[in-house]
């Protein structure tokens, strides 16, 4: 997507996205960890062997993996972020995915020069795992 | 000698007349004619070949050794997309949130277990399918729960069932802002505790 920052555009890829949104979502007390989709896994999986085989370097994106945001982009509205988390409960469920939602938010506004409304921040609780 | 800029090794035909792909093909199918024995542009081209040829015969060679890591992580995410279930809307206050079925039932399961005489053995949780998913929650679903579980001897059933619901209905309301529109316990089995007198 484009952010406009005085006069000059800005270019900003899903992946940047992704990855803001994903260092903003692990980090919030009650996320376990963050659930890639299945495409994803393989996709990295597929990517990691590839490296290892040409010998370029690793590419370790941690817990704050962007593999589990997906970012949707509408001609008809905001820019969809859906982020997709290991819950813990403690935290409550509830908490955490508000809090999630609101990191998230506040992560992408840091952006230049957006309105408030640019995203809307989906939060999905994959599974929980309490006690974790 | 070597190609010029302007030639493509993949479309052009070399100054001798042969295609480029077709000499590196012979050659390292070790199947060289006279010609490009002695021809300068074929030998440059087979010389040219060498490095490629090398590498991808290395990269053919070696072992794919997979990560230890890589097959819990593709079965856990491929259970996870596998298992049936709807996205379950809950009642945030920023923005929209959904849990999964399997998200709910894990919380619940966790829950009961820690009741006492009481041991589950299956829970399902089943969101109202009379209406399509929602793209966005509007209101939390009253959501059916069934419990199947095993009690300790010689406990009254009746007052542990209601326990259980009782700690279902909060965990759901607790950690999910969700209620219940049933809450069935099923017994399925007895078993003795341990160090119990029979």
């Amino acid at each position: 997507m484009t952010v406009e920052s005085g006069d000059i555009p800005v270019v900003v890829s899903d992946l940047a996205l992704a990855k803001i949104s994903a260092q903003a979502a692990v980090a919030i007390p009650g996320v376990v960890r963050l659930a890639p989709t299945l495409t994803k896994v393989v996709h990295s999986a597929l990517s990691r062997v590839a490296r290892s085989l040409t010998n370029a370097p690793s590419v370790d994106h941690g817990p704050a993996d962007p593999g589990a945001v997906e970012i949707e982009q509408r001609t008809d509205g905001p820019t969809a972020v859906t982020v997709r988390i290991i819950a813990g409960g403690d935290p409550s469920v509830l908490a955490t995915v508000d809090a999630v939602s609101e990191s998230v938010h506040s992560a992408l506004m840091t952006l230049p020069d957006l309105s408030a409304t640019a995203f809307e921040v989906i939060v999905v609780v994959v599974d929980t795992e309490p006690g974790r | 000698m070597a190609l010029n800029e302007n030639q493509d090794a993949g479309t052009e035909i070399m100054p001798c007349g042969r295609d480029p792909l077709e000499v590196v093909d012979r050659a390292r199918l070790g199947r060289m004619n006279a010609h490009m024995r002695t021809c300068p542009y074929c030998q440059a081209m087979i010389t040219a070949d060498l490095p490629a040829g090398s590498a991808a015969t290395s990269l053919r060679d070696e072992s794919v050794q997979a990560p230890d890591t890589l097959l819990p992580a593709v079965m856990s995410t491929v259970w996870s997309e596998l298992r049936p279930g709807r996205n379950i809307p809950l009642p945030a206050v920023n923005g929209s949130a959904f849990a999964t079925e399997q998200a709910v039932t894990s919380m619940l399961e966790h829950d009961l277990d820690r009741l006492p005489d009481f041991v589950v053995h299956l829970c399902s949780v089943e969101a109202p399918d009379d209406e399509p998913e929602p793209v966005e929650p509007r209101t939390a679903p009253a959501l059916r729960i069934e419990v199947r579980a095993a009690a300790a001897y010689a406990v009254d059933l009746a007052a542990l069932a209601n326990r259980a619901r009782g700690v279902a209905a909060e965990t759901l309301l607790h950690q999910f802002g969700l209620v219940a529109e049933t809450i069935d316990i099923n017994f399925v089995d007895v078993y003795e505790q341990q160090g119990a007198t029979t």
